[in-house]
C-alpha cells in the first residue's frame, strides 16, 4: 500500500509539534506516537467511548474521529496539558470520591469535565451527566465521577479560562 | 519508530519522517480501524473545492467527519481523494435576512445549539441538536455533513424539513435550490450529482412560531427510532399552519404533508393526527428497532411532540 504523506504541524499543550505522516493518520495516533502524549487513550477506536477526548481550540472532541491533518495549525490540549484553574480541584475530587477505578476512561472524563466547568463553573448534576454522555466507563463508576465533578462545581472554584 | 518524546518535555520539534504506524490496522475481530490510504486536500476556497470535486470522480467530501471517519476506518468507503472543507470559512456563516435565515453547511451542531439567531428564528434546530450524539460529536459534526449523509434517522433533517428549509447545491457548473425533503433519494443516498456540494440551508424565520422535537431512542444519543419535528403557527389556540418533519420512519427523512393537513385547524390542546401519520410512514427494519415497533412509537412521538408544543405555547 502506498501512503500519501501530509505535513502536520500542531500546537500540542503549548509546544509546536511537526511531522510528516500518512494523510490517513488519526489525530489520536499522532498525539500518542508523534507527540508522545500517551495519556490520550484509545478505547474503542470507533468514536463511541470518549477515552481519546482532547480539547481542540478549547472544545472537547474525540481524537479518533479526526485526521491529524484536519487539526493542522490548531491548538490541542491533552490530559497532560490541562491547566485550567479548576483542574487541581478536579484531580483532587476524582481521587477523594473514588472516581478512578481502572483509570482507563479518566483522561477523557477529566478533559471533558474541565471543558464543562470552564464554560459552566456551577454546572448542576443534569448538565454534568449530559456533558459526559460521550464518555463511557467500563467499570461503570459513573456515580462517583458525577459526584466528583459536582463537588468541584459546588465549590465554585472553576474560574473562567 | 523514533524514540517517543515525553509529552510536555521541551525539545525543538523538527519535521521528521516516521515509519508508518498505520500499518497496524486490525482491531476487534480483525476489523480495520485505520483508514485505507488516500490523498488529502484542504482547499482554501469554495471554488477550489468545487474544481477538485469536478475533476475527481472518486473523491470523498470531509465536513465534520463524524460519519465519514467511521466509514473510512471500517473501510466501508475507500476514496482515492479526501477533500476537507475545514478551511472554508465562507461555509461557516449564519446570515439573518428579513424573513429568512441562511446557515452555512459547515456550521457545527454545537453552534446551532448556541447561536442567538438560530435560537430565536429557527428554535426547532436548537431543540433537535440536544438529541444528537454527545458534546464531542456536536463540536465537530456539521449541518451540511449531516444532511448530505442522508441517514434516514438523522435528526437534523426532520427539523429542517419541518421549518420549510431549502438546500442550495453548488457545482463548478452552477447551482440549484431544492426543498430539503427533495435532497433525498433513499437510505444514505441523495440527489447530489458528482462534483456537487450542499453549501447552505435557508429557512423562513419562525420568530413567533411554536416548535417541538420529540425523538424516541433506546438511550440518549442512540440512533433515533422515531422522531417528530413540529413548527406551528398558533392563533387563538388553534393550529393555523404547521410543518411536520419525520425521521426514522421511512427510507429517508420525510415531510409529512397529510399529517400537517390533518393538524391544521385543530385546537392545539386536543390535536391528533394518528391516522394520517400511520398512512404516511413506512419504517425500515433495522438492528435498532423493527419496523412494527417504530410504527408504534411514531404515534407516541407525535402525541408527545404535540404535548410539548402545547406546553410551550402556554408558557
Amino acid at each position: 500500500m502506498t501512503d500519501y504523506d501530509e505535513q502536520v504541524e500542531l500546537d500540542v499543550n503549548g509546544e509546536r509539534v511537526a511531522a510528516t505522516v500518512p494523510a490517513r493518520m488519526l489525530l489520536v495516533h499522532y498525539l500518542r506516537e508523534v507527540a508522545g502524549c500517551t495519556g490520550v487513550h484509545v478505547g474503542c477506536d470507533t468514536g463511541n467511548c470518549g477515552a481519546c477526548t482532547v480539547l481542540l481550540d478549547g472544545q472537547p472532541v474525540k481524537s479518533c474521529m479526526l485526521l491529524a491533518a484536519q487539526g493542522s495549525g490548531q491548538q490541542v490540549t491533552t490530559v497532560e496539558g490541562l491547566d485550567a484553574p479548576c483542574v487541581p480541584a478536579l484531580r483532587q475530587a476524582f481521587t477523594a470520591h473514588g472516581a478512578i477505578q481502572c483509570g482507563y476512561c479518566t483522561p477523557g472524563m477529566l478533559t471533558n469535565a474541565t471543558a464543562l466547568l470552564c464554560e459552566q463553573p456551577d454546572a448542576d448534576e443534569e448538565s454534568i451527566r449530559n456533558a459526559l454522555r460521550g464518555n463511557l466507563c467500563m467499570c461503570t463508576g459513573y456515580q462517583q465521577i458525577v459526584d466528583a465533578i459536582s463537588a468541584v462545581a459546588q465549590q465554585g472554584e472553576a474560574a473562567q479560562r | 519508530m523514533p524514540p517517543r518524546r515525553r509529552c510536555g518535555a521541551t525539545s525543538t520539534a523538527s519535521s521528521r519522517r516516521l515509519p508508518n504506524p498505520c500499518d497496524r490496522s486490525t482491531g476487534v475481530e480483525g476489523a480495520a480501524v485505520i483508514p485505507a490510504p488516500f490523498r488529502y486536500v484542504r482547499p482554501s476556497t469554495l471554488a477550489q473545492a468545487l474544481e477538485l470535486l469536478n475533476a475527481e470522480a472518486a473523491a470523498c467530501v470531509l465536513a465534520g467527519g463524524q460519519s465519514l471517519l467511521t466509514q473510512l476506518k471500517s473501510r466501508a468507503v475507500t476514496p482515492d481523494l479526501v477533500v476537507d472543507l475545514g478551511a472554508l470559512d465562507e461555509l461557516r456563516e449564519i446570515r439573518s435576512r428579513p424573513g429568512t435565515v441562511t446557515i452555512g453547511a459547515m456550521v457545527t451542531f454545537a453552534r446551532l445549539a448556541k447561536n442567538p439567531v438560530v435560537r430565536e428564528s429557527v428554535p426547532v434546530l436548537a431543540q433537535t441538536v440536544a438529541h444528537v450524539a454527545d458534546v464531542q460529536v456536536r463540536n465537530r459534526g456539521t449541518l451540511g455533513g449531516s444532511l448530505s449523509y442522508a441517514d434516514p434517522s438523522g435528526d437534523l433533517a426532520g427539523a429542517v424539513i419541518a421549518a420549510g428549509g431549502t438546500v442550495r447545491l453548488v457545482s463548478a457548473d452552477g447551482e440549484r435550490e431544492l426543498p430539503a425533503e427533495q435532497l433525498y433519494a433513499g437510505p444514505f443516498r441523495t440527489v447530489l450529482a458528482p462534483g456537487e456540494l450542499l453549501v447552505d440551508v435557508t429557512m423562513p424565520r419562525h420568530d413567533t412560531a411554536h416548535t417541538a422535537y420529540y425523538a424516541v431512542a433506546r438511550r440518549p444519543a442512540d440512533p433515533t427510532l422515531a422522531g417528530v419535528a413540529l413548527v406551528a403557527t398558533v392563533d387563538a389556540d388553534r393550529i393555523t399552519d404547521i410543518g411536520v418533519g419525520l425521521v426514522g420512519l421511512g427510507d429517508r427523512p420525510l415531510a409529512a404533508a397529510a399529517t400537517a393537513r390533518a393538524l391544521r385547524g385543530q385546537p392545539l390542546g386536543g390535536a391528533e393526527a394518528g391516522t394520517a401519520l400511520a398512512d404516511e410512514i413506512a419504517p425500515l427494519p433495522s438492528t435498532a428497532g423493527q419496523a412494527e415497533y417504530r410504527r408504534a412509537v411514531a404515534l407516541t412521538a407525535l402525541e408527545r411532540a404535540l404535548r410539548q408544543l402545547t406546553q410551550e405555547a402556554a408558557s
